[in-house]
C-alpha cells in the first residue's frame, strides 16, 4: 500500500515538474493519437462559433503544417469569458490533446489558462501593395466601399477601392455571432478597414478581426480625388485614379465602347466592356458632350493609355451638353432603362429577311453576321462569366451556342438546356477566336425541340456505387455534409445511410438551388459517375433539395 | 468482388489463427501485438491494405475474444475484460472442471455472435440514435456507474470481530483498499492523460503500461510466488447447462456486453458487472455464460460499431488504433465483416475446445512458475518496445495498485479508475481543472 501511495505521488510530482512536450503540426502522426502537446503557430482561420454546441474551432499553422483546433462547453466559456478568442492573424502557443483520425486530425484546447495569444501588430498599407509576404499579418487600409455582396450565409464581402487598387474586406457571421455586427455603411462610404491579409484562390483579402475595426471615415476617401487628364501618364499605369471630363467620341467595338474623354489638361480613352455598360443605368446618355466622371484603372494598349472602370458604379453620365449631331450609342440591353427620355434620334431597324435553316457543317466564317436557324443537340454545356457557352451538333458538325447572362434568363426552359437536350436556335454567326458561334439576340429565339434523357428517377444507396458504374446516369438521395467551392461551381460531399461520395455541381447545375444549398440538407443528385483523382463522384445533371 | 471478399476472408483467418497462438500466452493482450501492425501500417503504408489490415485485426479480436478464457481460467491471468470469470472459473479449476468452465464461456460467446448477426442490419438506426441521445450525458452516467461500482461493495464483513475496532477495521479494510485502489488508479491515469512520461509519437499506447502493471504483471507475480497446485482435470463429454439457462446467461451477458461496446470507457469487465446485478443471475453456469457473452460482445462488439455505415462508432482500443490511419467505407465491407465474425467466431469457438484440452494437458505437465515468469518477461520487453523507459516508469508505479486487491480481498475492477477517472472528469468538463490543481499542466 505505501509503495502504491508513493510510486503515484512520485510520479504526480515528477510529472508535474516535466514540460508538456511541443510537437510540430507536421509531425503529427496516426501513433500520436490522444498525446498531450502544446503547439506553437499562427491562427489561419477562425474564429469559428456555434453558440449550441458551446465550441469554438480555428486552424493553427506553424511551419510545417496546419491543424484544426477547438474548444468545447466549459474550455469556450472560459475563452469568451476570458475574451480570449483564437482569432485569424494571432500568435498563439497552446496545450491540449491530440485526436488522430484516419481523414482528420484536430486539437482539443485544455484551458483558457492553457492559450497564450499575441494579437497581430498593424500596419497601414495601399491595396495594391498587399502581397503575400503581408499574409496573416495584420493591415490597415482606407478606402471607399465599392460593393457589397454575400456569397453564403454567414459571409459578406465588402469590396474596398483606394488610389492604387481593390480587395474584398471579408466578414464573417462567426465573428458577428460573437462580437455584434460591423458598423452599418452604405456603398461610397470612405472606410478605413483593420484586418488580417488572408488569401483565396490566390487573391488577397482582408478578414476583419473585430467590428470595431471597420470604421466609417468622415471624409470620402482619396480614390475619390478627381486629378486632370493631362496628369495621366505611364508612370500611373496598373493605378487607380478618378477623372471627370465630356465626351469627345464613342467608338463600338466586339466587346464594348470605347470612350474619348477630354478636359482642360488633356484626353483619355475610357473602356467600358460590354458587361459592365449594360449595368450603367443611364448608358444611353454616354454621347459626345455628355459628362462624365469615372473612377478606374490606367491600363496601356497598343502603346496608348486608357482608363477601364470595373464596376458600373465607377461610371457616372450627366446629359449631354450638345445634343446635336450626337452619336446614339446602340445598347439594346439598356433601353428599358428609366432614364429621362431624350431627343437623341435613335437608329431605325432596317428590314432583315427571314433566316434560313442551314446545317452547322456548312457554316463558314464567312457567314460571320449572317442570321441562321440551326437545329441540333446540345453536347455540352460551359458557364462562363457572362452566360453560358454550349456546343451544339447536329451530326453534320459542331459550333458554339452562345447565350448572354440576360438572354438566358429570359428562357423559361433554361434548367433543361443540358447534354442531350435538342434545341432550335435562331442567331447571329459570329467568328471568336477562329471558331464559330451562332448567338440568339433573345430568349424566343432559342426553342427546345427535344428535352434531354432524364436521369433515373429511383435514387441509389450511396455505398452501392462502384467503379463499375462510372459513366453510368444514378440518382443518389443523401444529406449534405460538405459545401466546397471551386472556380465552376461547388463540391457538395453527400451522405446516406450507406456511404457518402463527393457531387461535382457546375454552376449551371447549382442555379436552381444555390440557395438552398446548406449543410445538413437533404439533396436528390442525379447525374454521371466520374472517377476523378481515384475516387468516385457523381457530376451533376440536376439537384434537387428538400 | 467474390475474390476480394475471399482474400478479406484469409486474412481474417490468419488473424484468428495468430490470436489464437497469442492466447497460449498469458496476460499478453491483443491489443499489444495489434500495436504492432498499426506501427508497420504507419511506418510502411503500403505493407497491407487498408481493408486487408482492418480484417486481419477482425479475426484476431474474435480470436482473442473467444480464446483468452483459455489463459484465464487454467493460467489464472485475466486482463479488465475476464476479471469476473476468474472467480468462478478457478472455482471450476479446483473442482476438476476447469475444461466445462471453458467451453461455457465459449457457448457464451457463440451467443454473441448470434446477437451480433441478428442485430447487424438495424445496428446502424439503433446504435446511430443512441450515440446521440446518450452523447451529451456521458459525463454524468459514468459518474454514476463509479459510484454504484464503489457502493456496491457495501456492507463486507464486520459482523464477526471481537471488538468494535476488530469490526470497523473487518468492513473497512477491503472496501477502503478499493477505494484506495480506484483513487490511486485514476490520479495515475490523470497524470497518463496530461503529462505522461510515454513519449508523445508513441501516445497510442499511452494505457499499455498502467494495464500491464495493474492487470497482468500482479497476477503473473502471484502465480509465480504462489505455486498453487492444480487438481487433475477432467474431460466432460457434455456441459450441464440447459437451453433456458444459455439463453439467459447470453441475454444477461448481452446486455453488459452491447453497454460495454457501445459506451464510452466501460470495459467488458464493468458492463458484465453491471448486467449481472441488473439481472440478478446466481447460477455460476448462468454467470460463466454471460461472462463469455459480455467479453465476446464488448471486445467483437466494439470493433462490429468501427464499421457500421454512416454511425461509425470508434470505441475501444481496436477500432481506436485502426481509426487513426484507416476509414472503413460502405455497407458492403460492414456484411462482409458481420459474415467473417462468424466465420471466426465459430472458429474460435472449435479451437477453444482443442486449446482447453491442451491447457488441461499443459497446467499439469509444465511448471506453471516458468510459464509466469516467461510470460513476465515477455509483458516487460512489449512495455519498453512499445513505451520505453517511461512506460516502465508507468508499470512500475501501476504494478503495487494492482497488488492492493490481490493482498487486502478488494475488487480488482477499482483497477479502471486509471481509465473512469480521468474520462468522466473530462467529460465534466473538470480535467484539466484537476490536471492543474495537480501541478501537471
Amino acid at each position: 500500500m505505501i509503495l502504491a501511495v508513493a510510486g503515484v505521488l512520485i510520479l504526480v510530482w515528477v510529472a508535474g515538474g516535466t514540460a508538456t512536450p511541443l510537437a510540430k503540426i507536421g509531425d503529427i502522426g496516426a501513433t500520436m493519437n490522444y498525446a498531450y502537446v502544446r503547439l506553437n503557430g499562427t491562427v489561419t482561420r477562425g474564429p469559428i462559433y456555434d453558440p449550441d454546441a458551446q465550441s469554438i474551432r480555428f486552424y493553427v499553422a506553424d511551419d510545417t503544417g496546419e491543424i484544426q483546433a477547438g474548444a468545447f462547453r466549459d474550455v469556450t466559456q472560459e475563452l469568451l469569458a476570458a475574451g480570449k478568442i483564437p482569432t485569424v492573424g494571432d500568435k498563439i502557443t497552446m496545450e491540449g490533446t491530440l485526436r488522430v483520425r484516419d481523414d482528420f486530425t484536430s486539437f482539443n484546447l485544455a484551458s483558457a489558462d492553457k492559450a497564450q495569444i499575441i494579437p497581430p501588430a498593424a500596419t497601414e498599407i495601399e491595396i495594391a501593395a498587399i502581397g503575400y509576404d503581408d499574409e496573416y499579418h495584420s493591415v490597415i487600409v482606407r478606402g471607399d466601399v465599392r460593393d457589397v455582396r454575400q456569397p453564403y450565409q454567414g459571409l459578406s464581402l465588402i469590396t474596398l477601392g483606394d488610389a492604387s487598387g481593390e480587395v474584398d474586406v471579408a466578414i464573417s457571421g462567426d465573428m458577428e455571432k460573437l462580437y455584434g455586427a460591423a458598423p452599418s455603411f452604405v456603398l461610397g462610404d470612405g472606410v478605413q478597414v483593420q484586418g488580417v491579409v488572408t488569401y483565396f484562390r490566390d487573391t488577397p483579402q482582408i478578414v476583419l478581426r473585430r467590428p470595431g475595426d471597420f470604421q466609417k471615415l468622415d471624409v470620402a476617401n482619396s480614390a475619390a480625388t478627381i486629378i486632370p487628364i493631362g496628369s495621366i501618364d505611364a508612370a500611373r499605369v496598373n493605378q487607380r485614379v478618378q477623372i471627370q471630363g465630356y465626351v469627345t467620341r464613342v467608338t463600338k467595338f466586339s466587346q464594348g465602347v470605347r470612350v474619348t474623354v477630354a478636359d482642360d489638361s488633356g484626353a483619355l480613352t475610357l473602356v467600358l466592356w460590354q458587361d459592365l455598360l449594360d449595368q450603367i443605368p443611364n448608358a444611353r446618355e454616354l454621347q459626345d458632350g455628355a459628362q462624365l466622371q469615372a473612377l478606374g484603372q490606367v491600363a496601356q494598349y497598343r502603346g496608348e493609355l486608357e482608363l477601364v472602370p470595373q464596376r458600373a458604379s465607377d461610371v457616372k453620365i450627366s446629359a449631354a451638353v450638345a445634343q446635336q449631331n450626337a452619336t446614339a450609342l446602340p445598347n439594346p440591353a439598356a433601353s428599358d432603362a428609366t432614364a429621362a427620355p431624350t431627343v437623341t434620334p435613335r437608329p431605325t431597324r432596317e428590314p432583315t429577311p427571314a433566316p434560313a435553316q442551314r446545317a452547322i457543317g456548312a457554316l463558314t466564317a464567312a457567314d460571320q453576321d449572317a442570321w441562321v436557324v440551326l437545329n441540333g443537340v446540345i453536347t455540352r454545356a460551359n458557364t462562363f462569366s457572362q452566360g453560358m457557352r454550349y456546343t451544339l451538333d447536329d451530326t453534320t458538325g459542331k459550333i458554339t451556342l452562345l447565350i448572354w447572362a440576360d438572354v438566358l434568363e429570359k428562357i423559361a426552359f433554361r434548367d433543361q438546356l443540358k447534354p442531350g437536350a435538342q434545341v432550335r436556335v435562331t442567331g447571329k454567326i459570329d467568328v471568336f477566336n477562329d471558331a464559330l458561334e451562332i448567338i440568339p439576340a433573345n430568349g424566343s429565339a432559342v426553342e427546345l425541340v427535344a428535352a434531354a434523357q432524364t436521369s433515373p428517377s429511383a435514387t441509389r444507396a450511396i455505398g452501392s456505387i462502384a467503379a463499375s458504374d462510372v459513366d453510368q446516369l444514378v440518382a443518389v438521395k443523401g444529406t449534405i455534409t460538405d459545401l466546397a467551392d471551386f472556380s465552376k461551381g461547388k463540391y457538395v460531399t453527400l451522405q446516406d445511410d450507406s456511404g457518402k461520395i463527393q457531387i461535382t455541381a457546375f454552376s449551371s447545375v447549382l442555379e436552381t438551388v444555390k440557395d438552398q444549398l446548406a449543410l445538413g440538407a437533404t439533396l436528390t443528385a442525379r447525374g454521371k459517375v466520374n472517377l476523378f483523382r481515384g475516387k468516385l463522384e457523381i457530376v451533376a445533371d440536376e439537384l434537387a433539395v428538400e | 468482388m467474390n475474390t476480394e471478399i475471399l482474400t478479406l476472408a484469409l486474412y481474417a483467418l490468419a488473424g484468428t489463427l495468430l490470436a489464437s497462438l497469442l492466447a497460449l500466452i498469458p496476460a499478453l493482450h491483443v491489443y499489444n501485438i495489434a500495436g504492432i501492425f498499426i506501427l508497420l501500417a504507419v511506418s510502411a503504408q503500403q505493407f497491407i491494405g487498408g481493408n486487408e489490415l482492418a480484417m486481419l485485426l477482425l479475426g484476431m479480436i474474435v480470436g482473442y475474444a473467444m480464446l483468452n478464457t483459455v489463459s484465464a481460467i487454467f493460467l489464472g491471468a485475466p486482463d479488465d475484460s475476464t476479471i469476473f470469470i476468474v472467480l468462478p472459473g478457478q472455482k471450476y479449476l479446483l473442482m476438476s472442471r476447469g475444461y466445462e468452465a471453458a467451453v461455457l464461456t465459449g457457448i457464451g460467446g457463440l451467443g454473441g455472435i448470434a446477437i451480433l448477426i441478428v442485430l447487424s442490419p438495424i445496428a446502424a438506426t439503433i446504435f446511430g440514435a443512441l450515440r446521440a441521445i446518450v452523447l451529451p450525458h456521458l459525463h454524468w452516467i459514468l459518474a454514476v456507474i463509479i459510484t454504484y461500482m464503489l457502493m456496491a461493495e457495501w456492507p463486507k464483513g464486520g459482523d464477526r470481530g471481537a471488538t468494535g475496532l476488530a469490526r470497523l477495521w473487518d468492513a473497512w479494510k477491503g472496501l477502503g483498499a478499493g477505494i484506495l485502489t480506484f483513487v490511486l488508479s485514476g490520479l495515475l491515469g490523470i497524470v497518463l492523460m496530461y503529462a505522461s512520461p510515454v513519449p508523445t509519437d508513441r501516445a497510442f499506447q499511452n494505457l499499455l503500461p498502467a494495464f500491464v502493471g495493474l492487470f497482468a504483471v500482479p497476477w503473473v507475480m502471484d502465480n509465480v510466488l504462489s505455486g498453487a497446485q492444480i487438481p487433475t482435470q477432467h474431460i466432460a463429454k457434455t456441459f450441464d447447462a440447459p437451453p433456458s439457462m444459455i439463453a439467459r446467461g447470453v441475454f444477461s451477458g448481452a446486455l453488459g456486453g452491447l453497454f460495454a461496446a457501445f459506451f464510452p470507457v466501460v470495459t467488458g469487465g464493468v458492463g458484465g458487472y453491471l448486467a449481472g446485478h441488473a439481472t440478478a443471475q446466481r447460477d455460476d453456469r448462468v454467470f460463466i455464460i454471460s461472462q463469455g457473452t459480455s467479453k465476446f460482445l464488448y471486445y467483437v462488439g466494439a470493433f462490429w460499431l468501427f464499421f457500421l455505415p454512416t454511425a461509425r462508432i470508434v470505441k475501444g482500443g481496436m477500432s481506436g488504433m485502426l481509426a487513426t490511419i484507416y476509414t472503413p467505407t460502405g455497407p458492403d465491407l460492414y456484411y462482409v465483416s458481420v459474415g467473417l465474425i462468424a466465420v471466426c467466431g465459430v472458429l474460435s469457438f472449435l479451437l477453444l475446445l482443442a486449446y482447453s484440452r491442451a491447457a488441461v494437458w499443459l497446467v499439469q505437465k509444465v511448471n506453471y512458475r516458468y510459464i509466469s515468469l516467461a510470460t513476465l518477461f515477455l509483458l516487460v520487453g512489449l512495455v519498453y518496445f512499445f513505451t520505453g523507459l517511461g512506460g516502465l516508469a508507468v508499470m512500475l508505479v501501476a504494478i503495487p495498485i494492482g497488488w492492493l486487491p490481490v493482498l487486502w480481498g478488494s475488487r480488482r475492477m477499482n483497477c479502471l479508475g486509471v481509465l473512469l477517472v480521468p474520462i468522466t472528469l473530462n467529460l465534466a468538463g473538470l480535467g484539466p481543472t484537476v490536471a492543474q490543481w495537480l501541478g501537471l499542466i
